[in-house]
């Protein structure tokens, strides 16, 4: 089935924090369930568990300081798109890493999600793009940076 | 050189977990891997990369493998692809 428009939340300032205290994976996924779960049916525990239980089956540590913790989320409507940068390096499976680019998705379009998930890693593989995800102070330079992804239509 | 074509067979395609996959295998070889599909060229050691093909179930890629060890490592890949990247479905 052909959906003709993006399946996705709107991407907005709301969605970004910068300079979140965290000195741990766990607590930086918290900060990325929190963000996740506004706006939906779902408690920041439950949004937790579900990019939990994602972590356990691999870590999506992607390189670049960067990770990208998503899980397939029963219930959902929409997909939701947060960024969330750290005060420091946070152990991350044995990486460091300082930025979280979380995603909720909805349980079925495989081939969206596929999609989204080939969007976001040709940002953080852009010198460009990705030097905005790790330096900028400026939200809408991440909006700017991360709309795309929202944008997908598959 | 061996090349070989490998279908996507599992529902949800090239998503990060499959992919992970396919780098962590990738790199258990010293040869060179590279996955071509749709027009796109990805170094089968590059997370980024192999996401970036966006592949979804009923493609296909070209997997080209040059080295030392290109036997084991294309028989490896087959494996992978073929048992849908250790998915049910």
């Amino acid at each position: 089935m052909k959906a003709n428009k993006s399946n996705f939340a709107a991407f907005c300032d709301s969605e970004i924090c910068f300079n979140q205290p965290a000195s741990t994976k766990k607590k930086a996924l918290q900060q990325a369930a929190l963000m996740l779960a506004e706006g939906t049916d779902l408690s920041s525990a439950q949004m937790l568990q579900h990019l939990s239980k994602r972590e356990q089956l691999g870590s999506t540590f992607i390189g670049h300081g960067i990770a990208i913790p998503h899980a397939r989320i029963p219930g959902i409507k929409q997909n939701k798109l947060c960024y969330c940068r750290f005060e420091e390096m946070i152990d991350y499976d044995d990486h460091s890493a300082q930025i979280l680019i979380a995603i909720a998705f909805t349980e079925e379009a495989p081939e969206e999600h596929v999609a989204v998930l080939a969007k976001l890693a040709q940002v953080i593989d852009n010198k460009t793009s990705r030097q905005c995800l790790l330096h900028t102070n400026d939200k809408s330079e991440i909006v700017r940076v991360l709309s795309p992804i929202t944008e997908i239509i598959t | 050189m061996i090349q070989q074509t490998l279908s996507i067979k599992n529902r949800l395609g090239l998503h990060a977990r499959a992919s992970a996959k396919v780098v962590n295998l990738a790199n258990k070889f010293g040869s060179d891997i590279t996955l071509i599909c749709k027009g796109k060229k990805a170094y089968a050691k590059s997370i980024l990369e192999v996401m970036m093909l966006g592949a979804v179930q009923g493609d296909e890629c070209q997997c080209e493998v040059e080295g030392d060890d290109e036997t084991d490592a294309a028989a490896a890949m087959r494996e992978l692809f073929d048992a849908r990247f250790g998915e049910d479905s």
